[in-house]
């Protein structure tokens, strides 16, 4: 054995490959020493690993010739265990023991859920509206048609807080008769948060009154509620009671009513 | 000199006896047997450059103001994971070299093992005795797909960023468990500082960790039965017919696994993968459009997609409608397909050991079950970019939603029958050989050969 494999690694095609490895390696180590660009450095590696592919493989072929060899694949007979069942009580202290162990550990990986949630999601009473840069909304911000994304003043990277604010015009929103009051001015704000997986709902199609989620097509109708409508979500998107000040700016009369995020296995 | 160290060692903790029949064990050959190699390389060359990457990462949320070569970027804030992605990427181009080695070398470890379990499954490799084989290699797989997904969203770029979060959404659906695990894996609700730590811990150290000591556990199994063999013929269940292990098999395979890795490392330097300084950091109110995930979980991001708007209230808790297409239905798929080796067995009232491979042709029934199972997830991961397909076609995007659920079950249906009959119709094609006749051959007197006449 020892023979063949001498002769098989001692071919001419091994050795130069084997030096085109060595080759490739310096270069490798000197392209990443002086930041040589990735081209360089990726191609002595490959080179160095094509090296060692060419020489181990002619060392390979040189030892195809050889014939096949076989084996007995020994099955060695199973040990009979003898028929005497463990004691049942001993069945029932392992099984529980293991439960046991399982049931402890739970505990320990609760405890990594971090500090307890805030309540609500920023949005307190009277909190006023801005945008991701910190800039107030103000009656004449927005034109009839067009959308923001709205976070409550001094709180621009609460993410369950952000809100898709609209301007619709007065006489498209239809409300239930106590929600009348959270739309001053055709304006209206839904939780951006999709209720199906929780991506944003970014896109908005003006001419269908739709707020449509990218991710799994969820789309919400903004002059009902934002109900679904089309799309695997079946919950709406959390209204935010909107209202305007003397000033002219808007903001939330109090934090979402409704719950906002994707539905999970506790509901509400 | 390698003898010299050989008796060396051997003084001091013996065992040469072990390697040296290790060393001539005999293994078959023949290049369906390569895909578990491919899979096996592809993991060494991950761990090769995740020890680099794990070192160089910044597993944090905090957001900072970037500064860096990126211009289009520069005093923006994005979060430190981010920012330190950018620079192993922009800075240095072993960073880069490596960053795509590892993405290219994920994206192949992670089909190499759907290939090499394909060929298990189609060859009846997994009949008895390989039934614990079977589970720690499909172990291997989910293994494998959880610790892709966590590397993927470890950058906490736009599109992982998205991604982590639908996942998170999925996993507190999960009837009981649900929502003390997502908070357990977040640390806290969504968006909290942990989340990136978390799986940072999880992708660089507990789930590497657990595949490689399945994969020893696969191998020494492998060893001890003895790898399997198609027909030959010498080829029985009981030996087995090859080349040994050192040198034949050693250098074929090494140099099987050193062309991989030449490929890979071509990839690496030419194919940019996931260029995520384009997507941005991780907004949680700004989506990508299109978003679409890696590969590999494209079938599952399908399945949400075509999955029904119902949800059922159950008092204080609820199977949302994310539930049915992204817990029940990849749940009852992992069910079945760990369960197969039994279920076969059932089937084919087939219970004795095996170590002479099947080919398709022998089990109709299992082949089409294969192959409808490959087409439903083929089309659950086209389903996957439906809004760039409408996009593009300008089609109606629930049109097109409709069609894919029908296409998913007479597609995979169909694709599955389909192979049933193109199997029976090959077997009824193939000719059966003539009987051998054995006859016992006379020498003449003149030199020539006559058959003795049968005996009574």
């Amino acid at each position: 054995m020892g023979d063949d494999l001498s002769r098989a690694l001692s071919n001419r095609t091994t050795r130069i490959a084997s030096i085109v490895t060595l080759l490739a390696l310096f270069g490798l180590a000197v392209a990443a020493w002086i930041d040589a660009s990735i081209v360089a450095v990726g191609s002595c590696c490959a080179l160095a690993l094509i090296g060692v592919a060419v020489a181990t493989g002619s060392a390979a072929r040189s030892l195809a010739a050889r014939d096949d060899i076989v084996e007995t694949r020994e099955l060695p007979p199973p040990i009979v265990i003898a028929p005497a069942r463990p004691r049942r009580t001993f069945l029932v202290y392992a099984w529980a023991g293991a439960a046991a162990v399982v049931f402890a550990a739970l505990g320990p990986i609760r405890a990594l859920r971090g500090a307890p949630a805030p309540r609500g999601t920023g949005w307190t009473p009277g909190a006023r509206l801005v945008r991701e840069d910190g800039t107030l909304v103000t009656i004449d911000d927005l034109e009839i048609g067009s959308i923001e994304t709205v976070f409550p003043e001094g709180k621009t990277s609460a993410a369950e807080a952000a809100t898709v604010l609209l301007r619709l015009g007065e006489g498209t929103v239809a409300s239930a008769p106590e929600r009348r009051s959270w739309t001053p001015a055709g304006y209206v704000g839904f939780s951006k948060i999709c209720t199906h997986a929780g991506c944003p709902v970014a896109l908005y199609r003006r001419a269908a009154f739709e707020l449509f989620c990218p991710c799994h097509q969820s789309t919400f109708d903004v002059t009902d509620g934002a109900k679904p409508v089309a799309g695997p979500a079946t919950r709406p998107l959390a209204q935010l009671a909107l209202a305007i000040d003397e000033n002219g700016h808007l903001y939330a009369q109090h934090d979402f009513v409704d719950p906002v995020g994707p539905e999970g296995w506790s509901a509400g | 000199m390698i003898a010299g160290f050989a008796r060396w060692l051997d003084e001091r903790v013996g065992g040469s006896g072990v390697v040296l029949r290790a060393m001539d064990k005999i293994f078959p050959d023949h290049w369906a047997f390569y895909l578990g190699e491919f899979a096996l390389y592809s993991f060494l060359m991950l761990v090769a450059t995740g020890v680099w990457l794990a070192l160089a990462f910044v597993p944090s949320q905090a957001m900072v103001i970037y500064h860096g070569p990126y211009l289009p970027l520069v005093g923006t804030p994005v979060a430190e994971a981010f920012a330190s992605v950018l620079a192993i990427s922009l800075t240095s181009p072993v960073g880069l070299f490596f960053r795509q080695l590892h993405h290219w070398a994920a994206v192949v470890f992670l089909a190499a093992i759907i290939l090499h379990l394909a060929r298990i499954f189609f060859t009846g490799a997994f009949r008895k005795p390989r039934e614990i084989n079977w589970i720690v290699g499909f172990t291997l797989l989910v293994l494998a797909a959880v610790t892709g997904f966590t590397g993927y969203s470890l950058p906490y770029d736009a599109l992982s960023g998205t991604g982590l979060r639908i996942a998170i959404s999925v996993v507190n659906a999960a009837p009981l468990i649900g929502p003390w695990l997502a908070n357990a894996v977040s640390g806290g609700p969504f968006g909290a500082p942990q989340l990136i730590p978390h799986l940072y811990v999880l992708h660089v150290y507990f789930l590497p960790v657990t595949i490689g000591l399945l994969i020893a556990i696969h191998l020494a199994i492998l060893i001890r039965q003895k790898h399997t063999q198609f027909r030959s013929a010498p080829a029985r269940d009981n030996n087995v017919v090859g080349r040994r292990l050192w040198p034949d098999y050693a250098l074929r395979s090494l140099s099987v696994g050193a062309t991989l890795a030449a490929v890979l490392a071509g990839l690496a330097t030419f194919i940019t993968i996931n260029p995520v300084w384009h997507y941005g950091s991780y907004r949680p109110w700004e989506a990508p459009a299109p978003a679409e995930p890696d590969w590999y979980a494209g079938f599952l991001d399908g399945a949400l997609r075509l999955g029904p708007a119902a949800t059922l209230h159950l008092g204080p808790f609820a199977l949302a409608s994310i539930f049915w297409p992204g817990i029940l239905m990849p749940g009852i798929v992992l069910g079945v397909l760990y369960a197969w080796p039994w279920i076969d067995a059932a089937f084919t009232r087939d219970r004795a050991a095996h170590s002479i491979l099947q080919t398709p042709l022998d089990a109709p029934w299992r082949t089409g079950f294969g192959v409808a199972m490959l087409t439903a997830a083929l089309i659950l991961t086209l389903a996957a970019s439906d809004d760039v397909q409408a996009a593009a076609f300008r089609m109606s995007l629930t049109g097109l939603t409709i069609f894919y659920r029908w296409f998913l079950l007479i597609g995979s249906l169909g694709a599955g029958f389909g192979a049933v009959a193109i199997v029976y119709v090959l077997r009824a094609r193939a000719t059966t050989p003539a009987p051998e006749r054995i006859v016992d051959l006379l020498r003449t007197e003149s030199g020539g050969f006559r058959e003795r006449e049968p005996s009574t």
